[in-house]
């Protein structure tokens, strides 16, 4: 019995001085699942974790080029620094549209309008 | 699968003599010896067959969490309320990141401070552990093995690219990672989105919103890199996948390398065989950095030891060389 219980560690004690650093294959998937989750668990325990441009555009420093679908004339107007009047001149903005209308939603009211047009006209000096 | 390897050979021995195995296999259950199940062969075997499962699964639950979310962006009727894919992608943070960086905290335009934390999370994950993100998690790597594994149950061809061709056509990740990243930093938008195979197959716009007329490059690329994945193991990862490009670069520097020791190796090349990305394993001292980390070449090694994950990184051999050579020199 004890000598068994013997070969039994020296079998043990021969792999590991052959292949020291040899680990379970499963050890480096797990490691980089982990460390993604983690990661994100870490960002949104800190606030840093954010999946809409709503919250990823600075609107202090923004440029024509941060002007997304979701932004309403006004908001274009105050995170530019442009009066909504040129605003709404360079964009040929119905009279009837106020000035919370989305740019997504331009789409549908001025024929050719696109999100990216906005960018291009207001990008201009 | 794992009785037949043991099993085997009696009925060999015995050709003529049936009833003769079937007592020897009746004596070994009464002094109940379990080959089939405690030698080291077998437990190789249910290593691999265990291993294999549990990547698939992995595989399976990625992908099926991005259609999911797909399928809810899709369906929403609130603006902002489900993110699309674009903001769960890694890749979407190497193509933001200079734009944070040059900006002060701008993003290209629909791209979010998710892709950062995904960006960073696979950075680190990677120097630690290699490119497994491409062998477990990457849903379009899950599609590209379900393709492979319909060939192979219909019996079709697989396409071999010759050595020398796979070798030079290997540096298209890197061409297609360099021109997409001039492209988004020139012109300040996801310039690859249009085209990206897997936003267009994943984002699931083709079933819900199907626009010939504007995305018919973005179908006619998916399509065919789904026709050439058929017949090409996992072709769009080794010619053409950006991120795939990104991870090989970090891999070389990771602290987890598969290793073979050479004195063990009896040259079978039996590791060569499952590798998806078809990588040279059996002549090689560590598996380059283009290893998706399947691990399906450890799990097909015969030998005990020979064909191991090691916590071993290269740039320890690098160091080490300069202290050998100094103790020579002593």
């Amino acid at each position: 019995m004890r000598q068994n219980a013997k070969n039994f560690c020296s079998r043990f004690a021969k792999d590991k001085n052959q292949n020291p650093m040899r680990i379970n294959p499963l050890i480096p998937p797990i490691i980089v699942i982990g460390v993604i989750f983690g990661v994100i668990t870490g960002a949104d325990k800190a606030g840093l974790w954010s999946t809409s441009g709503r919250t990823s555009v600075n609107m202090q420093s923004m440029s024509a080029l941060d002007i997304k679908g979701w932004m309403t004339i006004q908001q274009v107007s105050d995170g530019l620094g442009i009066p909504v009047e040129v605003v709404r001149a360079k964009l040929n903005v119905p009279a009837d549209a106020p000035d919370s209308t989305a740019m997504k939603d331009l789409e549908k009211i001025v024929p050719g309008f696109e999100t990216s047009t906005a960018r291009e006209v207001l990008g201009k000096p | 699968m794992g009785r037949i390897f043991f099993t085997l050979p009696i009925p060999f021995i015995h050709v003529k003599q049936k009833e003769s195995a079937m007592n020897t296999q009746t004596a070994l259950k009464k002094l109940n010896i379990d080959f089939a199940n405690k030698t080291p062969a077998a437990i190789f075997r249910r290593n691999k067959v265990w291993t294999q499962r549990l990547r698939h699964l992995s595989q399976l639950g990625f992908a099926t969490f991005i259609l999911y979310n797909s399928v809810q962006h899709n369906l929403a009727t609130v603006d902002g309320a489900v993110p699309s894919i674009d903001a769960l992608c890694p890749f979407g943070g190497v193509e933001t990141l200079w734009r944070v960086i040059s900006s002060g905290g701008q993003y290209v335009p629909k791209t979010h401070a998710s892709n950062l934390v995904l960006l960073i999370g696979l950075v680190v994950g990677t120097l630690i552990a290699g490119g497994a993100f491409c062998g477990w998690v990457c849903p379009f790597g899950a599609l590209q093995d379900l393709l492979t594994g319909i060939r192979k149950r219909l019996h079709l061809p697989e396409i071999v690219v010759p050595e020398k061709l796979d070798g030079v056509l290997r540096y298209g990740r890197y061409v297609t990672l360099a021109v997409i990243l001039f492209q988004t930093i020139t012109t300040i938008t996801l310039w690859f989105a249009e085209i990206d195979p897997y936003r267009t197959l994943f984002g699931l716009e083709w079933l819900f919103n199907f626009d010939w007329a504007a995305s018919a490059g973005a179908y006619l690329i998916s399509f065919g890199v789904l026709f050439a994945t058929l017949f090409v193991e996992r072709g769009f990862c080794r010619y053409a996948c950006p991120l795939g490009g990104a991870i090989s670069v970090l891999g070389r520097f990771s602290l987890f390398r598969i290793r073979r020791t050479a004195s063990s190796c009896k040259g079978c090349a039996i590791c060569d065989v499952p590798c998806p990305v078809k990588l040279r394993i059996s002549d090689v001292d560590v598996v380059s950095s283009n290893c998706i980390g399947c691990m399906a070449c450890v799990n097909a090694c015969p030998r005990h030891s020979t064909l191991d994950m090691q916590l071993k990184p290269t740039w320890l051999d690098f160091l080490k060389r300069p202290a050998a050579s100094t103790q020579k020199a002593n």
